[in-house]
């Protein structure tokens, strides 16, 4: 069986921690604390450290789903948790401000992530009030980084479905990208040769 | 909506009487600070090298796994946390009834029952925070009920207070570091 440690990252608020718990087949493990913050995202607690669940897709691959606190102040755990995962799933609420900016933000802080496995992007909710569309976002995201391909998605994090296709995305991106780095000879075998 | 306590002056105010009284009684105590569940800092001791900001957050990230832990195992809550170092050890534990974390650092010249002792104390005597009211309190609409009494006091022999002298609700019953 296969494994893959998939980082859900974005803005305070954009529903990582929701869409872990909709995902996850066990009991997520979550590091909640009172939020001070109400003004930045309206609800009561806010994870500090992170959330962890896991799921199994097609009976072959374990999914280790990793949640990190969205606010910077606690990007030490940003670094740890991103040392171990291999792909990324981005959320980011429209309603936020400035979310365009707020996803490029985030694809800067975890380029490596998408050079390591894979990145997939779920607008949130879009429902809520009006704001960039996708056409939006993919625009703002092939200026600032021209070099990635990053599939874009509206998801509700609440719906189950919607959250697991993101993430088959990003697995198969990940198995694609595996497939062909085994199959494209290096450097330095080509040189040998 | 109260204000959070690392905006409250009169909170952030007792919060650092709190942090000098715990150092008055262990010198050894290089570093602590009191900070908010969600990683903001309410007030700190400081040797100055320390960045008590960064410190907050990763105070309450550490706090957060330990109680997820105590959680996990079903071991009740998580009373306190330490960490030993070879130079050091930090030991931090939630503030009884509210919001809060108290971290410390204290040097290893310390036993570690006094470290547990003083930073049970600093949380005891965090725990009776006075907290800014954000506006005009309603007009009662009933007989408000008694206040409650005072807590017992963390020294055990405290002097007869001057009632004469007008006091602050907020000032320290013992010293003026609040011990």
């Amino acid at each position: 069986m296969a494994e893959h440690v998939i980082l859900f990252t974005g803005p305070m608020g954009a529903g990582k921690t929701t869409a872990i718990e909709k995902l996850s087949e066990i009991d997520v493990v979550r590091t909640e604390a009172a939020n001070t913050e109400r003004q930045v995202a309206d609800k009561a607690t806010t994870t500090v450290a992170l959330d962890y669940g896991e799921i199994v897709l097609d009976d072959q691959d374990k999914v280790r789903l990793y949640g990190i606190p969205g606010q910077r102040r606690f990007d030490f755990m940003w670094t740890i948790l991103k040392e171990r995962a291999k792909g990324m799933v981005l959320l980011v609420h429209n309603d936020a401000d400035d979310p365009i900016g707020r996803a490029v933000e985030y694809l800067d802080e975890f380029a490596d992530l998408y050079a390591k496995g894979g990145v997939v992007i779920g607008i949130t909710r879009i429902d809520i009030a009006p704001g960039p569309s996708v056409t939006d976002y993919a625009a703002a995201l092939a200026v600032a980084h021209p070099d990635k391909i990053v599939p874009i998605y509206t998801v509700d994090p609440r719906q189950r479905d919607q959250m697991r296709t993101l993430l088959m995305t990003l697995v198969a991106n990940i198995e694609t990208r595996d497939m062909f780095v085994e199959r494209v000879p290096q450097r330095e075998e080509l040189v040998a040769e | 909506m109260s204000i959070p306590a690392h905006l409250d002056p009169q909170v952030k105010e007792h919060a650092a009487r709190v942090l000098a009284g715990m150092r008055e009684f262990a010198a050894s105590m290089i570093y602590a600070a009191v900070l908010t569940d969600d990683g903001f800092e309410v007030a700190d001791y400081s040797d100055g090298r320390t960045d008590a900001s960064r410190m907050a957050s990763m105070s309450s990230s550490v706090q957060a796994l330990s109680d997820a832990v105590a959680r996990e195992l079903r071991i009740g809550t998580a009373e306190y946390v330490i960490i030993a170092s070879d130079q050091g050890h930090v030991l931090q534990r939630r503030v009884p009834g509210q919001p809060l974390v108290l971290a410390a650092l204290f040097d290893t010249y310390e036993t570690l029952g006094k470290a547990i002792a003083v930073s049970k104390m600093g949380a005891q005597r965090m725990a009776h925070s006075p907290a800014s009211e954000p506006g005009p309190a309603p007009a009662p609409t009933a007989v408000p009920e008694p206040a409650p009494a005072d807590p017992a006091p963390i020294v055990a022999a405290v002097p007869p207070r001057d009632e004469t002298t007008p006091r602050s609700i907020y000032a320290p019953p013992v010293s003026a570091s609040g011990w």
